[in-house]
């Protein structure tokens, strides 16, 4: 397959599905997609620091949550643009991220793991208890949507489409060239794969794990803002470990260490969430559970993971001939 | 040797080396030189330290007592990434390389480690000479142990360390391998690089070796030129047991 027709083949349906909704503007339609977005763009923060880097994080909602809160805040509080509070999430979110980060370099695996779980619950205490900033159990509202939308609400929701769509596939892009393009991008696989190795290559395993963290922290926290701004409604359940839990799901739904996997598989399982509520608020979450088991057991590596096993076919079979050519020659 | 010791400090000077681990003493007060240019081997029973002295001398573990000079400058309190940035590469016991990722993928992060971005031509020609061309782009897990070993060191020979430390690199590998391993060894001790050897192929380390370092319950008990140490009645009795007079390793020579 030629360069340009593999880019077709993945390029037509991706400006074709995120066109549709501004097509078939119905705002059920627009609702769905503007939050599987969001969704796409937190499960790829998510796969940054526990796909990409092996750092396991279970409470990934924390972060999101931090974001959501800190947008609500500066808009409701000192009354500051979107577009002030968006940033101010991203970069407060990186600061907590890399706090976080700093107990996770003496810890791996399971006890990494329960101190994320740790911080994602010490922060939906938080901002359970933490009345006169939070708006304790009931959450926040009232703060307004993006800053300089107006007219009807249909109009209204197209815009919000536009804007989390940009915003969203820009970070798609940043954390895919990062990944990619980076010297940070090795880097993580290397601290994933053998952190011990790693550093006895050369590897400054402190740096790229902090950075990882940092990274991943600010974009689940810009995530958060997104939502924020526009649900219009933040309140503690939104930094459950049941939403950590799910954007876990989402990545390993759309195969971990790709980034764009755990992007492409939020949007998809959204999807398929909300598609399926027709036969029932609690069937449909079953059904996604069912979903997300029979991937773990038949398709480990994901939506990913099925181009993946294409490659390593095709990779055999050239080896293959390559031997032959050479045992004959 | 002593005359270039006195004029430049060897490229590794390990000094009065103890460690615990509860109440054993893994290693104590262990010293030894490894000058530029030569190969010193560092045998001994299995738990007699060997490797925990790598281990030290990485800073992979921290040392409780004693001192690790490379070129002369302590290198203790540095952290296992800078150690290697310094010029000091080390393979392991268990073969250690990026197992899910191709072989030159694993090359490439050998190099990002060192900071060197003009290392595909190097690369390319290791891998002729290690005969593993045809393998580029296999994953690390579908190596053979012999294949993943060579790998190993060529992730080392890539970078080009002034000190190279390597763990039982004959560990479950076939007898053509091993000479390639031997021929590797003399060749970068040719180009002036200082190589301490940890193996238990008695026969592989007194060929190769220009001293050899014997350590038995963490101390060092001998110190000297293969031929010393192949006579060494206490050598022969702690390490080689009743079997091996010197007159059988003569033999087989």
């Amino acid at each position: 397959m030629t360069k340009t027709m593999r880019v077709a083949l993945i390029g037509v349906p991706a400006v074709a599905g995120l066109a549709l909704p501004l097509v078939w503007s119905h705002p059920f339609v627009l609702h769905i997609a503007i939050q599987a977005l969001i969704w796409a763009l937190f499960a790829a923060s998510w796969d940054l620091l526990s796909g990409y880097t092996g750092q396991i994080s279970f409470g990934h909602a924390g972060f999101f949550s931090i974001g959501a809160y800190t947008a609500a805040i500066l808009t409701k509080t000192l009354a500051l643009s979107s577009w002030i509070g968006m940033p101010a999430a991203f970069v407060l979110c990186g600061a907590v991220g890399l706090g976080v980060g700093f107990p996770a370099l003496r810890l791996r695996g399971h006890y990494l793991a329960l101190v994320t779980l740790g911080f994602g619950e010490i922060v939906l205490l938080v901002a359970t208890n933490w009345e006169s900033l939070t708006g304790g159990a009931f959450g926040m509202h009232d703060f307004g949507t993006f800053t300089g939308l107006s007219g009807d609400p249909l109009h209204q929701r197209q815009i919000s489409y536009a804007i989390v769509a940009g915003i969203t596939l820009t970070g798609l892009a940043v954390l895919l060239w990062i990944t990619r393009r980076t010297e940070a991008g090795p880097a993580f696989r290397a601290i994933r794969e053998d952190q011990v190795l790693a550093a006895a290559l050369g590897i400054n395993t402190t740096y790229y794990k902090l950075l990882a963290f940092t990274l991943s922290a600010a974009f689940a926290g810009l995530s958060g803002a997104l939502y924020a701004y526009y649900i219009q409604l933040v309140s503690p359940s939104i930094g459950a470990s049941s939403q950590s839990a799910l954007v876990i799901g989402m990545a390993v739904f759309g195969g971990i260490g790709t980034i764009w996997g755990p992007f492409l598989g939020a949007i998809l399982l959204f999807g398929i969430t909300e598609a399926l509520r027709f036969v029932g608020v609690v069937y449909n979450l079953i059904a996604v559970g069912a979903v997300m088991v029979v991937f773990v057991i038949f398709v480990p590596r994901g939506l990913a993971g099925l181009r993946l096993r294409r490659r390593g076919r095709v990779q055999r079979a050239d080896r293959r001939a390559a031997e032959s050519a050479a045992s004959s020659g | 040797m002593a005359a270039a010791s006195s004029s430049s400090p060897p490229r590794l000077a390990v000094r009065g080396l103890t460690k615990r681990f509860g109440g054993l003493l893994a290693v104590n007060g262990c010293s030894f030189e490894v000058e530029a240019g030569s190969v010193v081997g560092l045998i001994g029973p299995n738990g007699s330290g060997k490797s925990t002295v790598f281990n030290l001398i990485t800073n992979l573990l921290h040392a409780d007592g004693g001192e690790v000079l490379h070129d002369g400058v302590p290198i203790g309190g540095l952290s296992l990434h800078k150690v290697a940035r310094r010029g000091i590469g080390r393979t392991f016991q268990e073969v250690k390389i990026f197992r899910e990722l191709d072989v030159w993928e694993n090359l490439g992060l050998a190099a990002l480690g060192r900071g060197l971005t003009d290392w595909q031509d190097r690369a390319t020609s290791l891998m002729a000479d290690f005969k593993f061309s045809h393998l580029k782009h296999e994953t690390g897990e579908n190596l053979s142990i012999g294949q993943q070993r060579l790998l190993e060191v060529a992730m080392q020979l890539l970078v080009q360390p002034g000190l190279l430390l390597l763990d039982e690199p004959l560990a479950g590998v076939h007898p053509v391998v091993r000479d390639t391993i031997a021929d590797i060894i003399r060749d970068q001790r040719r180009q002036g690089r200082a190589i301490l050897l940890i193996e238990h192929d008695m026969r592989f380390v007194m060929d190769l070796s220009d001293r050899v370092v014997v350590m038995d319950h963490g101390e060092k008990i001998a110190d000297g030129p293969p031929s010393e140490i192949r006579a060494n009645e206490q050598v022969i009795e702690a390490l080689l047991g009743a079997s091996h007079r010197p007159s059988d390793q003569q033999g087989e020579h």
